[in-house]
């Protein structure tokens, strides 16, 4: 099985202009899936590098439509890369949320809602249906059989595999065997599965590789961001293709 | 009225995969526990016994003589540990016992909440992490030194505004890591199902206490019964007597801050927009890019942008009026009611009695008011910032 990763850059962090020409570096590194975060005053899935970053980034009073507008010429010049919304559900209904799933749904070929469970599936999935933009589905190793087998059902894109329970970029969260929860989804699922949450070195990834489609870094990315390591960054985005 | 943890569009469980099976072994916990006899009798003895209940229904002669009505002040602040927040607390503590589960979990605002955690995680000897703003620590530095010397460790959460949303987001976020080992005791009717509906019953003993010292004090039902509202423990406690009874007009009374015009209150019904946070679709004080708006209020138990998903149901259809009172009102009213009845109200409190001494009444007028708790928590934060207007 060959592992991609899946770097993740936060729009408007530090700047608009920066998120962006950290998504093409991306691209020029070889990434084909990304994941674009939209920043939220109060995620609570994840941990301080995000939480700080979100601060940050709401500093540039960024927009949902002022996303679509700058990703558009990254969509125009790289169709082929497969690009997920990261986002809470809030700022999705805020405008309406039919009018922003179907807007979205130009240039995202995926959305992950943390705070949008199957519970919540009743309420609003259709409407992502209705505008093929697929939720991604948040599979924790605790997750109960059941649960997966509905999430799996409903999957589309991908299914993220939360590889702790903690939040994002964790250093205390509990680390899980992931053999028995993948072992669920295969019986349920064929598509990709991408892991993450709490990956952040190559020894991670080097673990992880082979076991699932794809890695997603997030936290590790933003620290690296913040310090101007890009060399770094290039490295883990493309180790796994060598 | 309510399925699946929903009160008409209001409520549900919007939460991180990882709380999935926690908030259902909680939700199964609970709906065994309200059924076993044993677990209401200890519930009993703790309301009767440890907390000094029933709380009186108190004639506020003064107020009420001045005013031509009749005011009565439900007595919560006269609950062990000074506000109705132990009610609540209790009830999930011996919850989470029950489940097997030793480590207690909370948001803390002005610190009632807290300090009610940390007393019964101390009473059940359980171990207690409390999360609060670090605004609020400042304002609520006495409370702050309670829990600590009941055993509890207080976590400063310093961001966003450092305020109760933050202590909250934090707390469910340690919950997220934690998801096995701690009980998230959730202090107002907020957060995903079932905890509104948990917060609401066992607060419900407010209400119905009130409802049968009504009809055993002055023969019957009141005209209106009107509570304070952050999140809306407090006002759910004692409004759930009287929702049935449609000649009881029910008033809850939001912080207003500064002023609607500002950016500086707390009004979420008022002034909110329906959305999701915290677990619960609610009314929100958001932007118009649905990024939660940082609140203000004098009384930092209603420093908090969302309000309990049954309020915003009761607000639509009609059954609960909800209104609202500035920091000035409340210092006015604070001031008035030591002065007047020698009782010193919670600056939370002292919202619902500012709501009275602004409004206008029919001569005779029956008025239960929810003193949801004690005013000493905030001496510190008056002397310090309205030393003139209190003294």
């Amino acid at each position: 099985m060959k592992t991609i990763v899946m770097p993740y850059a936060l729009y408007g962090y530090p700047t608009k202009m920066e998120s962006l020409s950290l998504i093409r570096r991306f691209i020029h590194s070889g990434a084909t899936r990304i994941e674009i975060g939209f920043p939220f005053s109060d995620p609570v899935a994840d941990g301080e590098t995000l939480q700080k970053a979100n601060q940050l980034a709401l500093k540039n009073h960024p927009t949902i439509q002022e996303l679509l507008v700058d990703i558009s010429s990254i969509k125009r010049d790289h169709p082929q890369v497969k690009l997920t919304l990261m986002t809470y559900l809030n700022p999705i209904l805020a405008g309406g949320i039919d009018k922003t799933v179907g807007s979205l749904s130009t240039h995202f070929s995926s959305i992950v809602i943390p705070d949008l469970p199957l519970e919540a599936y009743e309420s609003y999935l259709s409407i992502f249906k209705e505008h093929s933009l697929p939720v991604v589905p948040l599979i924790t190793p605790d997750t109960s059989e059941s649960r997966i087998k509905e999430y799996c059902e409903q999957a589309d894109d991908f299914i993220y595999l939360v590889t702790v329970n903690g939040i994002t970029g964790t250093t205390t969260g509990t680390k899980k065997d992931l053999q028995p929860v993948l072992k669920k989804i295969r019986t349920h699922y064929q598509g990709p599965i991408i892991a993450g949450f709490g990956i952040k070195s190559k020894k991670d990834i080097a673990n992880l590789s082979g076991t699932v489609d794809g890695i997603i870094i997030a936290s590790e990315i933003l620290r690296l961001q913040a310090n101007g390591d890009f060399k770094e960054i290039e490295a883990l985005v493309s180790p796994l293709r060598k | 009225m309510k399925s699946n943890g929903y009160y008409g569009e209001y409520g549900g469980k919007f939460m991180p995969e990882t709380l999935a099976g926690p908030l259902e072994n909680v939700e199964k916990a609970y709906r065994q526990a309200m059924k076993d006899p044993d677990f209401l009798e200890d519930l009993n003895k703790d309301h009767k016994f440890f907390i000094g209940r029933e709380t009186p229904l108190y004639y506020a002669q003064n107020l009420s003589q001045e005013l031509g009505i009749h005011l009565y002040f439900k007595r919560e602040d006269l609950c062990h540990t000074g506000a109705h927040k132990i009610n609540n607390a209790i009830g999930q503590a011996r919850l989470a016992k029950r489940m097997g589960i030793d480590h207690l979990i909370a948001e803390t605002g002005a610190g009632q909440h807290g300090i009610a955690t940390a007393t019964a995680a101390a009473k059940l000897g359980m171990k207690c992490t409390v999360f609060m703003g670090f605004s609020d620590i400042k304002r609520q530095a006495h409370n702050v030194d309670r829990m600590r010397m009941l055993g509890a460790t207080v976590i400063a959460v310093e961001k966003g505004s450092n305020v109760l949303k933050d202590a909250t987001s934090e707390a469910l976020r340690y919950w997220v890591s934690h998801p096995t080992s701690c009980f998230y005791v959730i202090g107002s009717a907020i957060g995903p199902a079932p905890y509104p509906e948990m917060v609401r019953n066992f607060q419900s003993i407010i209400g119905t206490e009130a409802r049968k010292q009504c009809l055993n004090q002055f023969g019957t039902l009141p005209d209106e019964v009107i509570a304070c509202i952050g999140g809306g423990s407090n006002a759910i406690g004692i409004f759930s007597a009287f929702i049935e009874d449609t000649s009881v007009k029910l008033t809850g009374v939001e912080a207003a801050g500064k002023g609607l015009h500002t950016d500086f209150h707390a009004a979420t019904i008022t002034s909110g927009k329906v959305g999701v946070f915290h677990g619960s679709k609610m009314y929100l004080l958001q932007d118009e890019n649905g990024q939660i708006k940082e609140t203000h209020s004098i009384s930092a138990g209603l420093d908090y942008p969302g309000v309990g998903p049954e309020h915003c149901y009761l607000n639509d259809i009609k059954r609960v009026d909800y209104r609202s009172v500035t920091d000035k009102e409340v210092i006015e009213a604070f001031r008035k009611t030591v002065r007047s009845e020698g009782i010193i109200p919670a600056l939370e409190s002292a919202h619902a009695i500012a709501h009275v001494l602004k409004s206008t009444y029919p001569k005779g007028y029956t008025i239960v008011l929810n003193l949801s708790g004690r005013g000493d928590k905030d001496l510190d934060q008056l002397l310090r910032e309205h030393k003139e207007e209190v003294l």
